[in-house]
């Protein structure tokens, strides 16, 4: 009987604690515009996308040519619904001189009794271009997906995630209220980030990064040449194959700083509260990493093979 | 060998110590019959230089002159008119289809219907909730003499307010996914930290 009590307690119990995850679905009709255009490539051209909204997803090819491919997504359970406001949202893929311009946007409602659509709406761009072709693009509520670049690559971000993949040349980064994710990246990499947390993975080249508010993971690899990063109000963590063989300049004001203890290095204390540390390993050549943390913490580690 | 180094002992070592490899036996062939084949090409270009020159007979530059002065006789090229129409037809057609061909913009558009079930568990939104109770923290505050955190945590609770007014604009216009909701949370537990500081300093 105690048994039989205790079981229906437990699936009574087990019931008021699933109850608020059911999942709650509802079947949508999605009307998707699909627009495909190409444009030949010369050198000096580039791709210019400002999205909103939008999946941006950008790869590369050993023609000389750019495909877009761009898919307006309008989802709602009434079909007449979806339709009329996939008419709102607005597209551009034009080339004016040696820019290729793609846009999207959300025109406004008009004569219609109401303010806004009802309808789910997304773009998703698919373009596949020449490495060397260089690319810039804005965003603002989406995600991009970048491979294989190697020339020059410009983005400024808002509220979106970023995926970079193999990339090499110049790259300029600027994201706020976002998330950063990169792997192989290779060139000259200057990044500015606010409220957005960064993880890159094996990284090389020269790197730039100025962030605030932010969670900073850096994977470096042994041809990583130089990094400098002054991070403010973030929690920051590097890491290196040989840590030990890497020349350090740290600067902590308000701020925890944990290093491997084989770096054999004193702090020095200045009178406005901040410590300084430099340490040069003896080696003819190394890397040189130079950081700045202010009201945060920072981890150097040795960086396992995974 | 005569050079300016400071460790001259360590680099002649290193030199005696570097590894020393035999070419191909071939290799001696070629390069003695690729320099045999430009000596010839000299050889050829010098006597091309030597050759004799000869003028032609004066009567060679009158024939030529008198040939020229005859008027060419023009052949109509299309005697009836229905011919040309059609080959200028034929010609637009031509230019308009090679213009398509190598033109720069190319492409199509369609449209798709397809269905789907979407999931939109949690969509309904409570994140207004509890705007009385920070901004009764806030008009706090707002009161209280100045100080530099005080006005730092007022400056970030700003710059959240807007991005969260920037995001729940955004849902009004897009409608809420995941990926939305996930950005906005983020943003109120930024709030929720900054209003938790600012009440502690009442």
């Amino acid at each position: 009987m105690r048994y039989s009590i205790a079981f229906l307690l437990f699936m009574l119990l087990l019931t008021c604690a699933t109850a608020p995850v059911i999942a709650q679905t509802i079947k949508v009709q999605v009307i998707t515009k699909k627009i495909e255009k190409n444009f030949h490539y010369k050198e000096g051209y580039e791709v210019n996308i400002e999205g909103e909204k939008a999946e941006v997803n950008i790869q590369t090819w050993e023609k000389k040519e750019i495909q877009v491919v761009m898919e307006l997504i309008a989802k709602h359970p009434d079909k007449a619904v979806a339709e009329r406001d996939l008419e709102l949202m607005k597209h551009l893929a034009q080339r004016v001189k040696n820019k290729i311009y793609l846009r999207n946007y959300l025109s406004s409602v008009e004569g219609k009794g109401k303010s806004e659509p009802e309808a789910y709406l997304s773009v998703k761009y698919t373009i596949t271009l020449p490495g060397e072709c260089p690319v810039y693009l804005k965003n603002i509520f989406g995600a991009a997906n970048i491979s294989s670049l190697t020339n020059r690559l410009r983005v400024n971000s808002e509220f979106s995630r970023i995926g970079l993949q193999n990339l090499k040349g110049s790259v300029e980064i600027k994201t706020r209220f976002g998330d950063l994710i990169g792997q192989n990246l290779d060139g000259w990499f200057n990044i500015q980030s606010r409220r957005s947390d960064l993880t890159l993975q094996n990284i090389s080249g020269r790197f730039n990064i100025q962030a605030q508010y932010g969670t900073i993971r850096l994977f470096a690899n042994d041809d990583l040449a130089d990094l400098r990063l002054d991070a403010e109000k973030s929690e920051v963590w590097f890491y290196h194959p040989n840590p030990q063989f890497v020349g350090y300049s740290l600067s902590a004001r308000g701020s925890e700083v944990n290093l491997p203890s084989r770096i054999d290095a004193h702090w020095l204390a200045l009178d406005n509260g901040e410590r300084k540390i430099t340490f040069s390993p003896n080696r003819e050549y190394y890397p040189k990493v130079s950081i700045r943390i202010t009201f945060g913490n920072l981890h150097v580690e040795k960086r396992v093979a995974p | 060998m005569e050079y300016r180094e400071l460790n001259r002992n360590t680099l002649e070592r290193a030199i005696r110590e570097l590894p020393g490899y035999t070419p191909e036996q071939e290799l001696w062939t070629a390069i003695e019959a690729q320099l045999e084949l430009e000596a010839q090409d000299k050889q050829l270009r010098i006597a091309t230089h030597q050759l004799p020159l000869y003028s032609p007979p004066p009567q060679a530059w009158g024939k030529i002159s008198s040939e020229l002065e005859q008027k060419p006789k023009l052949r109509k090229l299309w005697t009836r008119p229905v011919l040309a129409i059609a080959a200028t037809i034929f010609g637009v057609i031509l230019s308009v289809g090679v213009w398509l061909y190598f033109s720069e913009d190319t492409g199509a558009q369609m449209v798709l219907h397809t269905t789907e079930m979407l999931d939109v568990t949690g969509f309904e939104g409570d994140w207004d909730a509890d705007e009385q109770d920070i901004a009764m923290v806030v008009s706090m505050v707002e009161k209280m003499p100045e100080n530099e955190n005080l006005n730092s945590l007022k400056t970030e609770l700003k710059e959240l307010n807007e991005a969260k007014a920037v995001l729940t604009h955004t849902m009004s216009q897009y409608g809420k996914d995941a990926d939305l909701i996930r950005r906005l949370s983020k943003i109120e537990r930024e709030r929720s930290k900054i209003v938790k500081q600012m009440a502690a300093e009442i």
